[in-house]
């Protein structure tokens, strides 16, 4: 007779996020517990396979190691640092120096006011088993609480270091822009040595009337860990949010971004860029949601895909029944390189009211022979010629981005990248 | 002038205008489904064991199977074993001639167009005409013939042709493909069989008349189709189906197989009994169609015009395993008072230099739902495949719903694939120029309609193309268009 022992493979991970003090981290916890981790059954993760991040033990670690720093950008931000999630005072620049800007840990204002008030509201649990993962029991993450009519002078930076392996890391940053504010931030994660890692993050933004919040995003962790991110925004009526998510190295990333159109005249902008290459699995995931009249938004990913390198898009626009005046484009492009890439694309609208506006369009395909041969004939070899194509077709993404410095710095990184296929 | 949003009102509130019960006895089975039924059905098909005993595999898979519920449609729960499962017209004698037929259901056929007659030898349509699970008539043979086509019931074929049955049965749908699938392997009626030997193009359109009559009969064809090399065929299927308050159930299948440089052309007109105003009656329309491009260089092109049923759960789909092969997909989808419709098409690229082509229009109104599903799927040696696929939806409306969910799949760098759909309401600006030009909105609408599902209406045979305008201009002209 044999013994047979039902394991639960997230039960490693659920004793460690036991006894956190957040709000809701008890109740969370339960719904993890109660939740089941997505398979390539569950609609939502049908192409991104989860599973095996759970047969690692994981531990967490505190972030006081000793850390070398990369080169700040060539141009000037705030920088903020963490280090395996947590929060470094010490590496981080002076936070104080924005009038009527608040940002910090957001570990020391749980008691406050506006987070209680905001703070797993954005990004509520629902079924989804990582949001339940990471409220259980948050590491940190960054707090940015911009009064009326503020600005921030330059852009936020921050920074997100993982070193080790075998670690837990689950970042949670909470973005509050009051009536007219306007917020500037490069979210950037860099990994060493930390490819056995896991990254769970969830970033809440609640923008304001009128106000208008940037976020640049970008996923370079060469050996890094595994990331399952979510971008949760929510935006009041004329209010403006612009992501802009490139994805250029990792394991397995996967970058959601759910946006809640919830006043008047508000306004979503996603962009997406990726080169993946090696066995990089990028799962881009959206979700807008037009909840009321005259709100526009527009969709724009673009991936080369190569190797043995996997691309996902799945963008879901819902129009609500009286969202009327909705205007939504969603686009996706894929360049297949390679005999073992794959592109798997999902774009779906879903529309209940009737003056709307909406459009997807999806290719994958390979570089344009027409193009190449034109190229070919003025004299450039064909990798040249390649390599201008793939530039061309990333710029048409990078070109939305506004904040010019950094389109440049990552049209370099993307350029530098695209050398390597 | 009535104004655009009379015309809306009227077109959602249309009714069905081909709703009429026949009144001839019927032979039933007992009501639900077990092994017995099964038997029962088999037995009175008079068919051989071997038949028998695929059915009840079937019903064997069905029972460990759940019902799907993925699809973007809501209904009351089925009960399966509160249906009847097999009904046929109780006149027995094998008929010679249309005179001699019940003159009532000759009266039924004038009453859907339907001419047994010279007029249809003019057109040059046979017809094998089913009349709830029983095939009646069907004439033509004698032309056919001497061309080699097979053209006959399902069950004559078990009878006649059972090499080809044990060959290409299932062999497209296997039973266990999916749960309505294998429900109507376990139980199908009846439905058509076609087999066009190597080289022949088929000189007439191949066409079935489906009827659902019976009150609370499932209905379960089973269509199979196999042209073989170098052959031609353009078939086509049309339905209609009288008012009824329950809900009847129809979980057809239909596998079509085209051999090397074969085309296959196969068009529907569906306009089933979409329910009242207020969602009630209608049939529930669970379809599993699928071609298979087996040969190289073969093709298979579906044309479907879908405006009945009050669930329509549809894909008909192309499985390109020759290489160079073609599939092609145009649907017209219209859905109006409570309808639901989740209709799309798989495209599934296997062979090298495969292409297909997916053309999708929706049209919405009152406080229907309809919905685009599409897959296209490039396998990894499908070298140099190529894809378009356009799906639009319009929407006539505040209180309907227009959705569209494609999954495209590639694992071939050298493949191309585009996808494109929009969602919009008819514009305003076109309206006013046409009102300008002295068309009143009615008209305008119905031209703008007629003109968006062009594309797809094109695509059809010249005698089915009429009925089409007309099925659409009984759900939306008149009214809106």
């Amino acid at each position: 007779m044999s013994t047979m022992t039902a394991i639960d493979p997230k039960d490693s991970v659920l004793c460690l996020l036991e006894g956190s003090a957040w709000p809701g981290a008890q109740a969370a916890l339960d719904a993890a517990s109660e939740l089941p981790i997505p398979s390539t059954k569950t609609e939502a993760w049908k192409y991104t396979r989860v599973g095996k991040l759970f047969n690692t033990t994981y531990s967490t670690l505190q972030g006081n190691i000793e850390v070398t720093l990369p080169a700040r950008l060539p141009f000037n931000t705030t920088r903020v640092v963490f280090v395996n999630g947590h929060f470094r005072v010490d590496l981080s620049d002076d936070l104080k120096a924005e009038k009527g800007i608040v940002i910090d840990s957001l570990v020391h204002h749980l008691a406050h006011g506006p987070v209680k008030a905001h703070y797993g509201k954005v990004a509520p649990i629902g079924d989804r088993f990582f949001t339940a993962m990471n409220s259980a029991a948050p590491t940190d993450g960054l707090i940015i609480l911009a009064t009326k009519g503020t600005k921030t002078s330059k852009p936020v930076h921050v920074l997100h270091l993982s070193t080790g392996g075998q670690q837990l890391i689950q970042p949670r940053d909470l973005f509050m822009l009051h009536e007219g504010a306007e917020v500037e931030v490069i979210v950037e994660h860099i990994g060493k040595d930390a490819s056995t890692s896991l990254v769970n993050s969830i970033r809440e933004s609640v923008i304001g009337e009128s106000a208008n919040l940037t976020i640049h995003h970008l996923q370079n962790e060469t050996n890094g860990p595994a990331h399952i991110g979510m971008d949760a925004a929510t935006i009041a009526a004329k209010g403006h949010f612009s992501i802009d998510t490139t994805t250029l190295n990792g394991s397995l990333v996967r970058n959601e971004v759910n946006v809640a159109l919830a006043g008047p005249e508000a306004h979503a902008e996603l962009n997406g860029v990726y080169v993946l290459n090696g066995s990089t699995h990028c799962d881009n995931h959206t979700y807008i949601g037009h909840d009321v009249p005259d709100c526009t938004s527009d969709e724009l990913y673009k991936g080369i895909v190569a190797e043995k390198g996997t691309g996902v898009f799945n963008g879901k626009v819902y129009v609500k029944q009286d969202a009327q005046r909705t205007r939504a484009y969603q686009s996706n492009a894929n360049i297949l390189q390679g005999d073992d890439a794959k592109v798997y694309t999902k774009p779906e609208l879903e529309i209940y009211a009737d003056d709307v506006k909406c459009s997807h369009g999806c290719t994958i395909g390979r570089f344009d022979e027409q193009g190449l041969f034109y190229l070919r004939s003025r004299g450039i070899s064909e990798a040249e010629a390649k390599k201008m194509m793939a530039h061309a077709f990333m710029y048409d993404v990078l070109e939305r981005i506004t904040n010019t410095e950094w389109r440049e710095h990552l049209a370099g990184l993307i350029d530098a990248k695209l050398a390597t296929l | 002038m009535a104004t655009q949003d009379e015309i809306l009102q009227e077109v959602t509130t249309k009714e069905y205008a081909y709703g009429f019960i026949t009144n001839i006895e019927s032979e039933k089975a007992a009501k639900g489904l077990n092994e017995d039924i099964v038997r029962f059905i088999s037995a009175k098909k008079e068919e051989p064991e071997w038949m028998l005993e695929w059915r009840l595999e079937a019903y064997r898979i069905w029972q460990k199977m759940e019902e799907p519920h993925w699809a973007h449609v809501h209904y009351p729960k089925i009960d399966y074993q509160n249906a009847y499962y097999y009904s046929a017209p109780k006149k027995k004698p094998q008929l010679t001639s249309l005179d001699e037929a019940d003159p009532e259901l000759v009266e039924t056929f004038k009453k859907l167009g339907i001419s047994l007659d010279e007029q249809k030898r003019l057109v040059g349509v046979a017809v094998d005409v089913v009349f709830d699970s029983v095939s009646v008539k069907t004439t033509f043979q004698k032309t056919l013939k001497e061309k080699g086509i097979i053209f006959c019931s399902f069950s004559e074929a078990v009878k006649v042709h059972p090499d080809l049955i044990k060959k290409y049965l299932g062999s497209v749908v296997p039973r266990t493909d999916n749960y309505f699938a294998a429900l109507n392997s376990a139980v199908f009626s009846d439905g058509s069989f076609c087999y066009i030997p190597p080289g022949v193009r088929c000189p007439m359109e191949l066409s079935t008349y489906f009827r659902i009559n019976e009150a609370m009969t499932g209905q379960f064809e089973r269509t199979l189709l196999i042209a073989d090399e170098g052959a031609y065929v353009s078939y086509l299927e049309g339905c209609t189906a009288p008012i009824r308050d329950e809900h009847q159930l129809h979980a057809a299948v239909v596998e079509l197989v085209a051999l090397k440089s074969a085309e296959i052309k196969y068009s529907t007109v569906q306009n089933w009994y979409p329910g009242d105003k207020e969602g009630k009656g209608g049939i529930y329309n669970f379809v599993t169609k699928r071609g298979l491009c087996l040969g190289d260089h073969s093709k298979i092109s579906w044309t479907q015009v879908e405006t009945g049923s009050a669930i329509t759960w549809k894909y008909p789909s192309c499985v390109l395993k020759g290489d160079y092969s073609t599939g092609e997909f145009y649907s017209v989808a219209v859905t109006n008072n409570k309808q639901q419709a989740d209709t799309g098409t798989k495209m599934v690229h296997i062979g090298k230099g495969t292409k297909s082509t997916i053309i999708s229009k929706g049209i919405s109104a009152g406080f229907s739902n309809n919905s685009y599903r599409g897959l296209v799927k490039i396998g990894k040696g499908a070298n140099g495949a190529r894809n378009f696929s356009q799906c639009d939806s319009l929407l006539l409306g505040d209180r309907c719903g227009a959705h569209t969910f494609p999954y495209i799949e590639s694992e071939n760098p050298s493949a191309m694939v585009e996808h494109e759909a929009t969602t919009s309401k008819i514009g305003e600006d076109q309206i006013f120029y046409l009102n300008q030009r002295g068309l009143p909105t009615e008209k305008a609408v119905s031209l703008i309609v007629n003109g968006y599902a062009k594309e797809v209406l094109n695509q059809l045979p010249m005698e089915f193309a009429v009925e089409a305008q007309k099925l659409l201009a009984v759900s939306l002209e008149g009214s809106v268009g």
